[in-house]
């Protein structure tokens, strides 16, 4: 097993390699200027040029891929080319919103979407399984970001029930934390739900259909333990791969709820990094989202071995 | 019992976070969303606006502008004017320090006013004519100039990018390739709390408790800058109409910069404030080193085809928050004046074509510049290729964001040649940059050392630095002041394509005494 | 004529009733495939269903509320919103259609090769995880910031992330059928390769294609729309439901139905899309479809 999981480590290495070569180039080949932004709008062409050399941005590209590469062993992700803050602080501040966002709707959407999966299979044909399936339909087909500025319309300014905007560290206030993730929270949850308890669905159904659930229901197995004792277990394999690609959708969802929420996250951070050529940033970040996309993806693998005790690595 | 004595201390534990709560921000903390957020710090190093307000919270100048328009003195206490005109002698005023404590000196002020001459036009003209600038001692520094120049104390009191603030010495002296290594230390009435910003999202300012203003009361830039307020927060709201629902909930006290559409509903809350913070003249730039722009006739046609009303009514719509000005120099104020404006009066659709057409366009493609992230240049850009069209142009219009609109702007090769190469684009300049011809950039006619689009007219620069050695009032200042703007109308630098107002609201319920500058300033307001 | 179960059997019916049961028993797939033929109708016929230009600017009339001759309201410039959702209907529908297609077949042709020979597999497979970490949109936003604003660019910029999924199917499809006994009879008749891939392979695989192929339409519907609203899409000047969107995110107070229609379009559009997927999978083969989640 430690073996399995080494070798899974490294095996992500060249695949990092090949997603920061990548993105080095990219930004860097593309149009856009870093120094012309940042000199401002009525900068002369010799202040940007200034610019550019401060920040390093003159010398040739194998000679930068080269710094960036020395830095990167280090554990150096570099400077922001606009702040001039190191990356690393710049990520370690912004971490916080988008965790708690992401982990908020984990939580939310797991509780719900997997409960409503099994009864939808439990109940297949009825009246609550089709309305389970169109809630999962329709949710998956919303524009989050319409759905955001719907929430935010009817819930904070009708209303006048949550805040508008912003985000409230739990150490300033468990109650505020709370109430300005409620509504981000609920606009990517939604989506990210429908789509869990689709698959859930499916698949607690494929199992009802298995010959051993047909033997617990012939032996008098209650059927709450059937459902959650049996199928569950057997159902999980695809729900849990479902969440684990489901979570580059989550982060394509976070940068847009982020943008509609203000809040001071990750998502944020890149969008506006790659607006305003911030290649640093890019960099940097590109980096950790794809490092903690594998983290995840092990994960996942892993968690396959409690629930299918065949599966071994 | 264990158990129970357990969950208790744990629901207790709930208990009490729940209600660790307060809501309501300090009652002595604004709360302002900022057109942008601050992200560079040094404000020689970037012509950014929103460095330059975060430069007068965290530093002071020299001199500053009054309401009337004239420089003030600020951190100088007394100064001197030889008999020759050639050697002005500062005294600093008591009391000025640093936010670590030490006493400003003048070495800080000699090095800060070099670095800060590096990249701004002022600051060059300046030292241009400057054969030395020295410190005296810690309290008196001498400015020996080559030949008089009438503009000295307008330029160090210069209110608008590059605005010569006053660094510490050890800072000051470093380069301009890269912003300055090192916390901000300023001397003004604002701390930076550093430990607080989150660039792109959040940045603070703390009470400066040891910062002792001038006697007199604020007026616009100069005067006592008495801090009323424990803290100013600048939040960033991506989301325009997020941020007017923050300000309508009491979420934030200010909005700096809403954008246009949003006035209205910003008008109908009974606590909303709005005032006019800015007036800002929009322009269309054509590129002069490249056919048929090149030629002055295509430029008139320009002129000829722009309708200023057509152009604001587009861009801004309600007559309320815009005029026409025929003027380079804006309308009302010192620089008053309309010699040569005729062609920008008319707008005849026929006479512009037949002007193209002996500028010698043949039908190529036209590249206009669109930033579709910046709604009112874009507008401006959409109506221009419109115009352009019923002149029967072939117009390119194409959309970019403003990162890439400003990295291609400094091209001057044509599109025919390079495919990043362009004709025509838009921008704005604010009040303060169009009373300032001798720093404002965007109206140069250095030839190749302007501005992007690089206007050329040496007839046009003499006027210019005459009209910088003369009084304002006297015959021989409105006869120069004719002679440059005639000369400007001739050659077309760019478009005036009118002026928009700009406003900023905020809580009339909350704030109080706000100045109504440009770069807002924090201090005098009063918060309840 | 009823069999066991009561059933009548499939050849045993008319015409009619083989019509009748089949909406019976694809009640979600016929509803989707009718909303999604609508707008596709709508779409094509935009020259001649709108009303006004779309782009036609006039200012005097911004921000109307919907009513006689702005049946959809006008926008912050004056323009018809009706106008500008039907034509919007064209870009977005393209754009979904053009990615669905090319990812289908580029996804198609490699996950085929990487499937088969499994020298390249390996290199193939490495390639595609490496395009898989980076988060779809923020790959999407900087392939079209970092380029130009244009449908080209935007196409191009789905079409990368969505790309490795397909190669992932179609390679997942190919190694469980390679090791048939139908291929390996084929190999021993003597059976090259291009034919192998051909006639025995690919028609197991266009199924659950045609399926992934809704998903990826449905889903490149919505991100176009995404990088729009970020201002990474579509130029402003040609309508598209996203960038109309972005520009009416600023009016949701002023102007809430420039917000509201071209979002219900693009939701109906991408549900329909979703329902016919279902649809298919379901109808084709339920055993293949399901292995695809």
């Amino acid at each position: 097993m430690l073996a399995y999981i080494l070798r899974r480590i490294l095996a992500t290495l060249p695949v990092m390699g090949i997603v920061v070569v990548f993105v080095f180039l990219l930004v860097r080949i593309a149009p856009g200027d870093p120094a012309a932004i940042i000199a401002g709008d009525y900068a002369t062409p010799e202040t940007i040029q200034k610019i550019r050399v401060g920040l390093g941005l003159d010398k040739p590209i194998h000679i930068q891929f080269q710094i960036y590469v020395m830095n990167l062993i280090r554990g150096d992700l570099g400077r922001s080319l606009h702040s001039q803050l190191p990356v690393r602080q710049l990520i370690q501040q912004r971490l916080e919103p988008t965790a708690a966002l992401a982990v908020s709707t984990l939580t939310f959407a797991v509780c719900l979407a997997i409960p409503l999966g099994i009864l939808a299979a439990w109940k297949a044909g009825s009246f609550i399984d089709r309305a389970v399936m169109v809630f999962a339909v329709g949710g998956f087909s919303i524009p989050a970001f319409w759905l955001g500025f719907l929430l935010i319309y009817t819930f904070s300014v009708k209303l006048d029930l949550l805040p508008v905007q912003g985000y409230v560290s739990f150490r300033q206030g468990f109650l505020p934390f709370i109430q300005h993730l409620i509504l981000p929270t609920l606009t990517l949850g939604l989506i990210y739900m429908a789509l869990l308890a689709r698959i859930a669905r499916a698949s607690v159904l494929e199992v009802l259909q298995s010959d051993y659930i047909r033997t617990a229901n012939a032996k008098g197995v209650r059927p709450i333990s059937v459902l959650f004792v049996h199928a569950l277990k057997n159902a999980a394999v695809p729900v849990v791969t479902t969440i684990g690609v489901g979570f580059a959708l989550l982060i394509g969802g976070v940068v847009i709820t982020e943008s509609v929420f203000a809040l001071p996250g990750l998502g944020r951070l890149t969008v506006d990094a790659v607006l305003q050529r911030d290649y640093s940033i890019i960099q940097g970040v590109t980096l950790i989202f794809s490092f903690v996309y594998a983290l995840v993806n092990l994960l996942v693998d892993l968690s396959y071995t409690l629930f299918d005790p065949r599966i071994r690595y | 019992m264990k158990r129970r004595a357990v969950f208790a201390m744990l629901a207790c534990l709930l208990v009490g976070m729940l209600l660790a709560y307060s809501g309501r921000a300090a009652a002595q903390t604004v709360r302002a969303v900022m057109q942008a957020e601050v992200t560079y710090l040094d404000p020689h190093w970037t012509t950014a606006d929103i460095t330059q307000v975060h430069g007068y919270l965290v530093y002071d100048t020299l001199f500053a502008m009054d309401e009337h328009g004239n420089p003030q003195p600020q951190m100088v206490d007394t100064y001197r004017l030889s008999a020759d005109r050639l050697i002005y002698t500062f005294t600093l005023r008591d009391g000025l320090k640093w936010h670590d404590g030490k006493p400003v000196r003048s070495a800080d002020v000699v090095a800060s006013l070099k670095r800060w001459a590096v990249n701004d036009a002022a600051g060059q003209k300046l030292m241009a004519r400057t054969a030395s600038l020295e410190a005296v001692n810690d309290k008196t520094f001498v400015l020996k100039l080559k030949e008089p120049y009438g503009l000295t104390i307008r330029a160090l009191g210069k209110e608008y990018s590059y605005v010569p603030f006053i660094l510490p010495e050890r800072q000051a002296v470093q380069g301009l390739s890269k912003p300055f290594e090192g916390e901000v230390i300023g001397s003004g009435p604002f701390m930076f709390a550093a430990n607080e910003w989150v660039p792109g999202a959040k940045s603070v300012y703390v009470k400066f408790k040891d910062y002792v203003p001038r006697k007199e009361p604020a007026s616009y830039y100069a005067g006592g800058k008495r801090v009323n307020v424990e803290r100013v927060e600048f939040l960033v709201i991506p989301d325009q109409s997020t941020a007017v629902a923050a300000l309508d909930k009491g979420e934030v006290d200010f909005l700096d910069r809403p954008q246009m559409d949003q006035w209205p509903l910003l008008r109908k809350n009974a606590n909303v404030g709005m005032y006019r913070a800015d007036i800002s003249q929009m322009q269309l730039h054509p590129n002069h080193l490249v056919p048929p722009f090149n030629n002055v006739k295509a430029r008139q046609a320009l002129m000829l085809m722009v309708n200023q009303q057509d152009y604001l009514r587009a861009i801004i719509g309600d007559p309320a928050n815009w005029r026409t000005c025929y003027s380079f120099l804006g309308c009302k104020g010192w620089l008053e004046t309309e010699a040569g404006a005729d062609l920008l009066k008319k707008q005849d659709l026929e006479k512009a074509k037949q002007l193209l057409a002996e500028a010698g366009y043949k039908g190529e493609k036209i590249v206009v510049m669109a930033p579709s992230d910046r709604p009112t240049y874009n507008a401006a850009a959409m109506t221009t290729a419109a115009m352009l069209r019923k002149l029967g142009v072939n117009v390119d219009l194409q959309a970019m964001d403003w990162g890439t609109l400003t990295s291609r702007r400094p091209i001057k090769d044509p599109p025919s040649k390079n495919p990043a190469g362009w004709h025509i684009f838009h921008t704005a300049t604010g009040y303060a940059g169009i009373k300032d011809p001798w720093g404002h950039a965007n109206v140069s006619t250095a030839c190749d050392k302007a501005w992007f689009g690089w206007p050329c007219s040496p007839r046009a620069s003499k006027a210019l630095e005459e009209l910088g050695d003369l009084n304002p009032g006297t015959e021989a200042f409105k006869k120069t002041l004719t002679e440059y703007h005639t000369a400007l109308m001739e050659n077309i630098p760019y478009v005036p394509l009118g002026e928009t107002f700009l406003y900023a609201a905020y809580r009339k319920d909350r704030l109080s005494n706000i100045i109504e500058t440009p770069h807002t300033v924090f201090w005098n307001l009063v918060k309840k | 004529m009823h069999d066991e179960l009561g059933v009548i059997p499939h050849d045993r019916l008319t015409g009619r009733q083989k019509l009748c049961r089949f909406i019976r028993r694809n009640p979600t797939m016929l509803a989707g495939g009718l909303l999604l033929a609508v707008m596709v109708v709508l779409a094509m016929c935009a020259p001649l269903v709108h009303t006004v230009n779309p782009v036609e600017m006039k200012p005097v009339e911004r921000l109307r509320a919907p009513g006689a001759g702005h049946w959809f309201g006008t926008d912050m410039y004056g323009r018809d919103s009706y106008s500008r959702v039907i034509y919007g209907s064209r870009i977005s529908l393209l754009v979904g259609l053009v990615v669905a297609a090319v990812t289908s077949t580029i996804g198609l042709i490699i996950g085929l090769i990487s499937g088969f020979v499994r020298e390249l597999d390996n290199f193939i497979m490495r390639v595609m995880d490496g395009i898989m970490a980076l988060p779809d949109l923020l790959l999407a936003i900087s392939f079209v910031a970092l380029t130009k604003a244009s449908v080209q660019n935007v196409i191009v910029a789905l079409i990368i992330p969505q790309t490795p999924r397909v190669v992932r199917l179609v390679r997942s499809i190919v190694l469980v059928l390679r090791e048939q006994p139908f291929v390996e009879s084929a190999t021993a008749m003597g059976a090259r390769l291009p034919r192998l891939l051909v006639r025995h392979l690919l028609p197991n695989t266009i199924a659950p294609l045609v399926v992934q192929g809704t998903y990826v339409m449905a889903s490149a519907v919505l991100v176009e729309a995404a990088l729009s609203f970020l201002g990474a899409g579509t130029p402003p000047e040609i309508p598209s439901w996203g960038n109309i969107m972005a520009e009416a995110r600023s009016y949701v107070r002023v102007g809430f139905w420039l917000l509201l229609f071209p979002g219900m379009f693009l939701a109906t559009t991408v549900l329909s899309i979703n329902m016919v997927g279902d649809g298919l999978r379901d109808l084709l083969d339920p055993r293949i479809a399901r292995r695809m989640r």
